[in-house]
């Protein structure tokens, strides 16, 4: 889908390398510039093979720099950035993040490529120099506002809330740096125009907590004591948890007759079409826990799902693996590297993309750098 | 910065993810136009958690900045027709009914494109359009934890938790990528496509790094409160007040050497397994934002634990402009997020308050379509 799209990528860890994962995968050239002899810092993260640390076997690596070409230059150093100047005389879109930059001798004209930003604050603005890893932009940005809710996810005022055990704002930032630059691109394929565009990690992250941010601001809080939360509608099964959210009484005729539950189908303290079930809830969640527990969540899932409830299973990385439904997508996708094929997420949506290609060892391709592509 | 002026979008969305990606294309100059059912309006019309009576709740108006609306029953002839004409028209559609609705109405992707050779089609969905699972209900908190965010989530001696709405904007995000994408290949080669967003999917590609630690050593990740794996400090400590907390991250030893001066224990930077007691006896009698900036000053990550209601008053959002004020016509003056890309030297782009169903019918049948047909009495 963007073939023909030629990108420099100086930028480190995830969210700029994500953004850059994003075009490579449908189709766009993407130089990757490391530090000459480190390389990107997540080379050294792991994980590797056996734990046995190797720079060139990171699999996080592997998933973020699939198909990229790779050369070394330092953009700090005024030598490092005429050799990406001349790179980018044959490029469409630079992306920068907060890793060593330009120098200010190179403050070029973005006349004829889109030129991407990402920080993490940006400035103007009191945190414009702050640091902050992903603990900290998640639990900043209202995100754990709702973690964890109460019941048998542990939320109470004497722990801290938590936060999901994913950089999900790297994540969230590559995939706002990517809209933007395909925005920004798509004006450069008509007119020829460039553009300088900055994305803030942080602003990414808030952005998608406007449904609670701005339900904040017409006076509804939610938090993770929010009565919202309080029956989270998480259920311990035999072999791991799942979520169950029956509305109406379609859905609890469907939940009760599964779980061998029938008797409370004809109990009058119940009313199963009304929005909330009265003041013995208490007994029916004991009930339906008490069911659930002794059952697999795969099979509560497939026969609940089936009668068209709202569930949905706690899948572990294993389970992914599993899943039929992932398979019949052909979402995992092999990505060649030196220890053998490694399946690693491939887009959310099917796209005709070629099979990805390996992640470049350091300098692979310094024999770019030599008079242009 | 207009890029996608003189694209039209027939937006067939509710809720939370498919009104953000035709949010952002509006942002970016598409012409939306969001159509809805009379008797089956999108859902945050009345607020996701507040029922309000105006035909236009905060949260619905922020979600659906500059679309105008049609009101058309598409499951009537006449509304069908007119949603034909209007693909014949437009550019993009997108939809995120169940999948298998939009066959029943006649609108799946085979039937659109008889209509519109190169129209670009964006569904989301909990699984996506095909497959033995993509007719099971779903809404954001399972998908989040079918995708495998909710495992990683929680205390390791309780439940794991759930994430929400902020989880079916992020499937939103990679709708609107894909349109964009399926855009500039449309003007390189003619020819339209389905993205057909999983919003599974959309998590799993978050977990990079766990996927890959299981496809290379078999290893299930499992949540672990705040800690992180590797880091010396990566946790959240309690300041001054009620559930006020301070997140701190250390990761090397130049980081939690910065600390433990910053806090006045260098005596600690041999002994970093005895520094968490330290470090919460420093942070509690503070507010946060005073832990965060001492820590700052430092050189140490330390942010403030924000909910809504804070990030509400966050300076550093506040500088930046992130909320505008927009009057609404039946709610006042109503504060919206702007767009998380700022094009250098580009005004804000248009930030028009979401209207009332039906609102532009009169437009979009007789000055889009020209009028005519049966169908202009919907």
């Amino acid at each position: 889908m963007l073939t023909g799209v030629r990108v420099v990528e100086c930028a480190e860890r995830i969210a700029g390398p994500f953004c850059g994962r994003l075009l490579a995968r449908l189709g766009a050239e993407v130089v990757k510039v490391e530090r000459p002899g480190a390389g990107d810092p997540s080379r050294h993260e792991g994980p590797f093979h056996g734990d046995e640390p190797d720079p060139e076997g990171g699999g996080l690596f592997a998933y973020l720099n699939a198909g990229k070409l790779g050369v070394e230059a330092d953009p700090a150093t005024d030598d490092g950035w005429r050799t990406i100047s001349r790179l980018l005389d044959n490029a469409d879109l630079l992306i920068q993040d907060e890793s060593p930059v330009a120098p200010a001798s190179a403050n070029r004209e973005a006349e004829g490529f889109v030129d991407l930003r990402i920080v993490t604050f940006g400035a103007p603005g009191p945190y414009a120099d702050y640091r902050a890893e992903p603990l900290n932009l998640v639990h900043a940005a209202g995100e754990t506002s709702v973690l964890p809710g109460g019941g048998i996810a542990g939320g109470s005022p004497d722990r801290p809330p938590v936060q999901p055990q994913a950089p999900i704002s790297e994540y969230d930032a590559g995939w706002t740096a990517a809209t933007a630059a395909v925005a920004a691109l798509f004006e450069h394929q008509a007119t020829g125009r460039g553009a300088r565009v900055e994305v803030s990690k942080y602003e990414s992250i808030i952005a998608l907590g406007r449904i609670r941010n701005v339900a904040w601001l017409e006076g509804v809080e939610l938090d993770r004591f929010s009565a919202r939360y309080a029956g989270s509608g998480t259920f311990a099964c035999a072999d791991g948890f799942i979520q169950v959210l029956p509305s109406g009484a379609r859905h609890w005729e469907a939940l009760l007759r599964r779980l061998g539950l029938e008797r409370f189908l004809n109990d009058d303290r119940f009313d199963f079409a009304a929005r909330g079930l009265g003041p013995a809830v208490g007994e029916l969640q004991a009930a339906l826990a008490d069911a659930l527990s002794t059952r697999a969540k795969e099979e509560v899932y497939r026969g609940l799902a089936e009668d068209g409830v709202p569930v949905g299973p706690f899948s572990t990385v294993a389970d992914l693996f599993e899943s039929r439904q992932l398979e019949h997508r052909g979402f995992f996708e092999d990505v060649p590297t030196a220890e053998g094929p490694l399946a690693l997420p491939g887009l959310p949506f099917p796209a005709d993309a070629e099979a990805p290609g390996s992640p470049p060892r350091l300098g692979e391709h310094n024999h770019l750098l030599e008079g242009g592509r | 910065m207009l890029p996608l002026r003189g694209v039209r979008v027939v937006d067939l969305t509710w809720a939370g993810a498919g009104p953000y990606a035709s949010l952002q294309l509006g942002w970016l100059g598409a012409e939306v136009i969001k159509v809805e059912w009379p008797a089956r309006p999108d859902v945050s019309r009345h607020g996701f958690y507040r029922r309000t009576t105006s035909p236009v709740s905060s949260q619905f108006n922020d979600l659906n900045l500059n679309k105008l609306s049609l009101a058309a029953d598409l499951g009537a002839g006449d509304g069908a027709a007119l949603l034909r004409r209007l693909v014949s028209i437009s550019d993009v559609l997108t939809a995120s009914y169940r999948p298998g609705v939009l066959e029943r109405m006649g609108f799946d992707y085979a039937s659109l494109r008889r209509v519109r050779p190169d129209i670009i089609v964006g569904t989301v969905s909990s699984a996506g359009q095909t497959g033995p699972e993509s007719r099971y209900a779903g809404f954001a908190s399972i998908f989040s934890v079918q995708g495998g965010l909710g495992t990683l989530s929680g205390y390791p001696d309780a439940a794991p938790a759930a994430l929400g709405d902020s989880i079916d904007l992020r499937v939103g995000a990679a709708l609107a990528f894909g349109i964009l994408a399926a855009l500039y290949d449309r003007r390189q080669t003619g020819r339209g496509r389905l993205v057909d967003i999983s919003a599974r999917e959309v998590v799993s590609n978050s977990l990079g790094r766990q996927i890959a630690d299981f496809s290379m050593n078999g290893r299930v990740a499992e949540r672990s409160g705040n800690r992180l794996d590797g880091a010396l400090v990566h946790d959240l400590y309690r300041c001054a007040g009620d559930d006020v907390w301070v997140s701190i991250a250390a990761f090397d030893e130049t980081d939690f050497a910065a600390l433990c001066n910053a806090i006045g224990r260098p005596d600690l930077i041999s002994k970093p397994t005895d520094a968490d007691a330290a470090i919460g006896a420093w942070t509690s009698p503070k507010p946060p934002e005073e832990a965060a900036r001492l820590l700052q000053d430092a050189g140490v990550a330390a942010m403030p634990y924000r909910s809504a209601r804070h990030v509400a008053v966050d300076p550093h959002l506040h500088a930046r402009d992130v909320f505008v004020n927009v009057p609404q016509e039946d709610l006042g003056e109503q504060a919206v997020m702007r767009p998380p890309w700022r094009f250098e030297g580009a005004p804000l782009p248009p930030l028009a308050p979401a209207v009332p169903l039906g609102h532009h019918n009169d437009f979009i049948i007789e000055d889009l379509l020209g009028g005519g047909g049966e169908e202009s009495q919907a």
